[in-house]
């Protein structure tokens, strides 16, 4: 079956040039185009799209209202922005609907690669009904005292941007829309960026403050809400943070560059996102799951696939992917319960996430984490299985050191 | 509207300091002089002081010669002196003595420094104090030895209202004005008890009512003369403190004026920037669509070129497998077909339509941009005021687009005007921006309505008119008045800095002698109707 494309822009001409240009795709997708907001949300009323693809600014109705409307209507619809406008106030008023902002003018074989790659997303994830909650994800909650924090810091005069990049990188729900943001070619530089730091400084403190303050692109935990037995955000931001730093100091053990060992410390940070994602939008079901693996000690991935019909690794990958992540990060956390199912072997955020998650589950007791098996084969595959010894020091010396 | 207020406040200020200073044309007694006199500031004071001192030495002249002379001219003529001379040599000659005293002291203090003129004064009223006890101390000894003559009575009323005269001359203060009185009457009371006391007469005692009324009223008649001097010293220090004040006033106001001026250039610089970066934002947008499209397209063109090269290849090798040389039409159609060649055809030209369209709309953005920030020459240059216009639609486009069309009815015959082009492009700018805000804050709550912003150029007998209308939000009635001051706004902060139509005002009116009018109606719209004169007012001035 075809992909639906929808694109929405006032300028003809450029709706025709896309036409043209992205013309080597007519066999996978069908495109559709639409010269105003209204013409859109008429087209999307047949037969829903996959991916909508909005000019910004357009005479009645703009682009951040189209996303909005389309948000509401069709949550599984995945948004885009292709903008030139450089109004940041405007783009703010998107942020929340929008899962990628590209700007005008863009490469064709940009265009199509983020369209094909959102395409390729929705794999992970089949259950449509799990699909549309995670498109409709604005923001995931934070530890209240991150949140706090921050936002005392944002309204203080004299908070350094390199401060408050600090804070945020204590937060996983934070750290991914950070990336978000500096990813998307509006905020940042359309690189490749790991660092929740260097991604604060390169957003600056103003448009941090508007992000969070009035686009709300941080959400506040809220315990009551989402009290589902001994689940607690700490011991997840706890499991997390351990390792994201131990999937770092495998990195290092394994003489890996820079990047690298950024790339797996955020991976650590965000591997489990995705429960993060079923503890917001199925709360319910996550307290069954929860009993369930609890009760009969059931294998969690088995479980998981039972009751929602996917795993937490390839949900979170899923949100990872719309907002555009950098790729080796969203391979690692989509599989980091199941390394083989990934496309190539050797080192990598996977495989170090993998073992951390793995080493750090396995003499956990708490309910947010759950014991995670080691893929021997992988590692054997990848021919580190031998240093398997070495990492496991490397996890009792970081929890001595945490304690 | 500042820069007014502070020109207000100034004079305001300068003004009530004159109040302070003196109430002018107001009947005063000599007590409310005197006080006056003493709040006046303490240099302005001895001014006033020292004025009235060098003018009563002047008035003086060679009238204390005459004391001395008369002093003597009695003891020639008069036996009777002679005879007593035993006892009339003192006050003789203390009138001696005094009158010169007094004569070159007057002199003296007619030429005195306003810093040196305390010492001399003094010595005056010394001499003045002199001759007047002489005066008295004569008349009571003549008195005394004439045993009420006729003649001692006379000279008696004579020496009595001298030194009442004098007495009210010398004084000019008033603290020294009861010193003399007190230390004068003491001898005409005595004097006067005395011979009341001896002749028991009723002509005696007419003469001593008199001799103390008639100093009284002499010294009340003098004491009033002395006022009014003052009084006149007063009011004249008043106003060359007034002059002084208005001078400074005035002088204040230019520098005032200046730092305005050179706080309007850097305003207007400012508001040229902000209106430029503005722009800028949404140029970038204006041209980052046609750039999009043309590289979509060029892309196009490649991958078009790509396939008309292999359909090229594909055709070929059919006809070289071909056995007998001949390809059917059918085979070639479904080649065709295959590599879609109609669609290409019917896009390529399109899109090379479309692309050369895209470049010339990026071309005349630039263009317009180039000759929008054009710095032009610090003369008077010979403007199109109609290219001018149609520039900054084109700049300007991404802040109207998406709430307004323009109808834009510019004449074809419109002449070349004298004048400043930057300025004059900063001036539409700022009126098209104000137009599409208007519209866009009265059509906040309805998107789909669309406003309309009329522009049209005409000749007229001796100048051009340019009419920029809207149909937008308009103008209170009652903030009218206040649109052309500089600051006004009714935006947010930060949305605009009230200079927009300030320095449309000021570039149209004083840089261009032209008129700017402004018609408004709430709800209905603005309309601003500019004339810019043919001829340049200015140069024909200094020809």
């Amino acid at each position: 079956m075809k992909s639906r494309i929808l694109f929405v822009d006032d300028e003809q001409h450029l709706l025709d040039g896309l036409k043209r240009s992205l013309r080597s795709q007519r066999k996978d997708w069908d495109m559709f185009f639409a010269p105003s907001g209204e013409e859109a949300l008429k087209l999307s009323e047949g037969e829903p799209f996959d991916v909508v693809v909005s000019d910004m600014r357009m005479p009645g109705m703009n682009g951040a209202e189209l996303l909005e409307q389309l948000s509401a209507r069709h949550p599984e619809m995945v948004r885009m922005i292709l903008s030139g406008h450089s109004d940041e106030a405007m783009i703010l008023k998107a942020v929340p609907y929008a899962h990628q902002f590209l700007s005008k003018p863009c490469d064709a074989d940009v265009i199509k690669q983020v369209i094909t790659r959102s395409l390729r997303l929705k794999s992970l994830v089949s259950d449509v009904r799990l699909q549309k909650l995670v498109t409709q994800i604005k923001a995931l909650p934070t530890l209240p005292a991150v949140y706090i924090e921050l936002t005392d810091l944002l309204n203080s005069d004299h908070a350094t941007v390199q401060k408050i990049g600090e804070v945020i990188s204590k937060d996983p729900a934070m750290v991914s829309k950070i990336l978000q943001m500096v990813n998307s070619a509006f905020f940042g530089v359309g690189r490749h960026i790991s660092n929740p730091v260097q991604a604060a400084t390169m957003l600056g403190t103003e448009t941090l403050r508007s992000l969070v303050l009035s686009a709300g692109i941080f959400l506040q935990f809220d315990a009551d809400a989402l009290n589902i037995g001994n689940f607690t955000l700490e011991a997840l931001h706890k499991h997390s943070l351990h390792v994201s730093l131990l999937a770092k100091a495998i990195a290092e053990s394994m003489g890996a560059d820079k990047q690298m060992v950024e790339d797996c410390l955020l991976a650590g940070m965000l591997h489990d996102m995705g429960k993060l994602v079923l503890v917001q939008s199925l709360p319910e079901e996550y307290k069954a799951f929860y009993q369930e693996v609890h009760d009969c000690k059931a294998e969690m991935i088995a479980t998981e696939l039972k009751v929602f019909h996917a795993d937490h690794g390839k949900v979170g990958a899923y949100l990872l992917g719309l907002w555009a992540l950098p790729e080796n990060l969203v391979e690692a956390v989509a599989f980091h319960h199941d390394p083989q199912s990934a496309e190539h072997v050797g080192f990598s955020p996977l495989l170090a996430v993998h073992v951390a998650d793995a080493l750090a589950s396995m003499d956990s007791n708490d309910a947010a984490v759950l014991p995670a098996g080691l893929d021997m084969d992988y590692l054997e595959a990848a021919g580190v299985s031998g240093r398997l010894e070495e990492w496991r020091q490397l996890h009792i010396n970081l929890v001595e050191g945490g304690e | 509207m500042l820069p007014i207020r502070r020109k207000r406040s100034l004079s305001d200020k300068g003004s009530q300091a004159m109040l302070d200073s003196v109430a002018l044309h107001e009947e005063r007694n000599w007590f409310q002089l005197d006080s006056e006199l003493n709040r006046l500031p303490k240099d302005q004071r001895q001014l006033v002081q020292g004025r009235i001192a060098r003018d009563m030495g002047q008035r003086a002249g060679v009238a204390p010669l005459g004391y001395p002379v008369v002093a003597i001219l009695l003891m020639l003529i008069s036996a009777d002196i002679r005879e007593h001379l035993d006892w009339l040599w003192l006050p003789s000659l203390g009138m001696i003595v005094s009158g010169l005293g007094e004569f070159f002291m007057g002199r003296r203090l007619a030429v005195a420094d306003d810093d040196a003129i305390a010492h001399p004064k003094k010595i005056y009223q010394l001499f003045c104090l002199t001759s007047a006890l002489s005066w008295g101390m004569y008349a009571g000894l003549i008195i005394l030895t004439h045993e009420g003559s006729p003649l001692s009575m006379l000279v008696f009323l004579c020496t009595v209202a001298a030194t009442s005269i004098s007495v009210g001359s010398q004084t000019q203060e008033k603290s020294h004005w009861l010193n003399f009185l007190t230390v004068m009457w003491t001898p005409i009371a005595a004097s006067t008890a005395m011979v009341a006391g001896i002749h028991k007469e009723s002509e005696v005692l007419l003469f001593a009512i008199l001799a103390v009324v008639f100093p009284v009223l002499v010294g009340v008649q003098g004491l009033r003369l002395v006022a009014e001097y003052l009084e006149a010293q007063l009011d004249r220090s008043a106003l060359e403190n007034r002059s002084l004040e208005l001078e400074e006033a005035l002088i204040k106001q230019q520098l005032a004026e200046k730092a305005n001026k050179a706080m309007e250039v850097q305003l207007r610089h400012a508001q040229k920037l902000e209106s430029i970066g503005q722009l800028a934002a949404g140029i970038a947008h204006e041209i980052n669509t046609p750039i999009q499209f043309v590289g979509d397209n060029t892309r196009f063109l490649q991958e078009a070129y790509d396939d008309i090269g292999n359909l090229r290849r594909a055709e070929r090798a059919l006809m070289e497998q071909a056995s007998d040389g001949k390809v059917s039409v059918e085979q070639l159609a479904v080649l065709e077909n295959e590599y879609d060649l109609e669609y290409l055809m019917e896009e390529i030209p399109k899109s090379l339509v479309q692309s050369k369209e895209g470049l010339s709309r990026i071309a005349n953005i630039v263009l317009a941009m180039k000759e929008f920030s054009h710095p032009g020459s610090r003369e008077k240059e010979q403007v199109n005021i109609n290219r001018a216009i149609q520039t900054t639609i084109e700049v300007s486009r991404n802040e109207w687009k998406y709430v307004a069309d323009i109808d834009c009815q510019l004449a074809e015959d419109l002449p070349l005007v004298p004048g400043y082009s930057q300025d004059l492009n900063q001036v539409f700018l700022n009126m098209i921006v104000n137009a599409a805000h208007a519209i866009k804050e009265k059509n906040q709550a309805v998107n789909e309505v669309r406003g309309l912003i009329r522009i049209s150029t005409r000749s007229q007998v001796d100048c051009i008119e340019i009419v920029i209308g809207d149909n937008g939000s308009g103008i209170a009635e009652a903030l009218i008045t206040k649109v052309f001051d500089p600051f006004f706004t009714t935006k947010a902060v930060g949305k605009g800095s009230g200079q927009g139509l300030a320095i449309a005002y000021s570039v149209i009116v004083d840089k261009h002698a032209g008129k700017i009018n402004v018609d408004s109606k709430p709800g209905a719209g603005t309309t601003f109707t500019m004339q810019l004169p043919l001829l340049d007012k200015n140069e024909g001035s200094m020809r």
